[in-house]
């Protein structure tokens, strides 16, 4: 009987670990919370952030469409077209039938920009005009020095495009700005209890119990040192995620 | 007599077993080589595309460095090679080829400010740049799904299916990376 109990908990065990999101190990920024913009080289005001969040959620939401906002320190000698098109496919940009992915993407010492546009939304947004809006809008701006007005402008006609694509009015969607307030509200997805999730704690409760009676707490720790470790990285719980879309890596670049 | 029925059920199950393994097998070789089939197709489809923009690019670039005859040469040797290309590595060395050649043309723009500046020629080579790009891509996702095919096809119980019924392995798109290299325009400066 003893013997069962201990293989019981060894699966269990291992079927936990197999649950456990896999930590590290990829290429790429982790999306923040707010996904939809990432200000990694810490260039952008929170105005422009929030301007971005106010458009891009009510977009989302009604169009599955998802523009988001990159900016990095460095590509880590990569090229801009393959970090986009990877980083792009790991978020899921855009809705996963749809393919209605955007992603400007800034990287900020290497001096380079990109706009990359999902397969679904080439057709409103081809490769010449990513580039123009580049022309027009970031690349003057850039060489000035002002990143939030290059970003805002780029973003904006972007946006306008998209809104076009589905034959929106932008006061459609500013109008449903509830969605987002911009004070971190992380704790707001506690609020409900479910039946699922409760038994989802019964068994992590009783695992972690075997664990300490037969295995003398190793799972335990370990989970909790690992757990420890990833959240320095942020990620998981509430916020905003991608829809899973992808890119075939049409769009366009530019160096300022 | 019961012995007999046992004998005959524990065939009836061998053969079962067998059977269903064999159709479970050749179903997911068959899947995996229309996965192969598409990614190729899709990036035959950015050739194609690729094929069209050049002779509108060519246009351009004459109106302003005509005299660059030798480039003009060799993008027009280079995309008629690659449409008498059949099969993975003759396109791809051709593809490649193509690339180097586009991307010598693009160049020429260094020395010509004003087709540079050319609004039609911005837009001609970022169409251009972003259909490299594409193909690279293609190329990419062609070479991950034809390595799951391949490895499939030479794993052991799945190689005697793979050789009864004509499933052969196939090529990657390895071509030299820096000769496929998206021609990067810069005309800020």
């Amino acid at each position: 009987m003893k013997r069962f109990i201990k293989s019981f908990s060894l699966v269990c065990i291992i079927l936990t670990l197999l649950l456990l999101p896999s930590f590290g190990a990829n290429k790429y920024p982790e999306p923040t919370n707010n996904f939809y913009v990432a200000d990694y080289a810490g260039i952008l005001s929170s105005e422009t952030e929030e301007l971005i969040m106010s458009t891009s959620v009510p977009l989302a939401e009604k169009t599955g469409a998802q523009i988001v906002v990159v900016t990095v320190d460095s590509l880590d000698g990569a090229d801009i077209e393959s970090y986009a098109n990877g980083l792009f496919r790991q978020w899921g940009i855009g809705d996963s039938k749809k393919n209605n992915g955007l992603l400007l993407l800034i990287a900020y010492e290497d001096r380079q920009s990109r706009i990359e546009v999902g397969y679904g939304l080439e057709g409103a947004l081809n490769d010449a005009k990513t580039g123009r809006i580049q022309d027009d809008y970031l690349i003057g701006n850039f060489q000035a020095g002002d990143y939030d007005a290059g970003v805002t402008g780029t973003y904006l006609k972007l946006a306008e495009e998209v809104y076009k694509e589905y034959n929106l009015d932008a006061s459609d969607l500013s109008a449903s700005n509830v969605y987002y307030t911009p004070t971190d509200n992380s704790s707001s997805s506690d609020s409900e209890m479910t039946l699922g999730k409760l038994i989802l704690i019964v068994i992590v409760i009783i695992i972690i119990f075997l664990d300490i009676i037969l295995n003398r707490g190793r799972l335990t720790r370990f989970i909790i040192y690992t757990a420890a470790r990833s959240s320095r990285s942020g990620g998981g719980g509430g916020g905003f995620r991608g829809g899973g879309g992808s890119s075939g890596g049409g769009g366009s670049s530019r160096s300022w | 007599m019961k012995k007999g029925l046992i004998v005959i059920v524990a065939i009836v199950v061998v053969i079962a077993i067998f059977g269903g393994m064999f159709v479970s097998r050749y179903n997911k070789l068959v899947s995996l080589d229309e996965e192969v089939n598409l990614a190729l197709s899709q990036i035959d489809n950015q050739l194609q595309r690729r094929n069209d923009l050049i002779p509108n690019l060519v246009e351009t670039v004459k109106g302003y460095a005509s005299q660059e005859k030798e480039i003009f040469e060799s993008v027009s040797e280079a995309r008629s090679k690659l449409i008498g290309a059949t099969g993975v590595q003759e396109k791809d060395e051709a593809s490649a080829e193509l690339s180097g050649s586009l991307s010598r043309l693009l160049a020429i723009s260094e020395s010509y400010p004003d087709l540079k500046s050319n609004q039609n020629f911005i837009q001609l080579s970022d169409e251009l740049a972003g259909t490299e790009n594409r193909i690279a891509v293609a190329r990419q996702d062609y070479n991950t799904v034809a390595n799951q095919y391949n490895r499939t096809v030479k794993q052991f119980p799945m190689m005697i299916f793979a050789g009864m019924f004509g499933f052969d392995q196939v090529d990657y798109f390895e071509a030299q990376e820096g000769a496929n290299q998206v021609p990067s325009v810069d005309f800020n400066n």
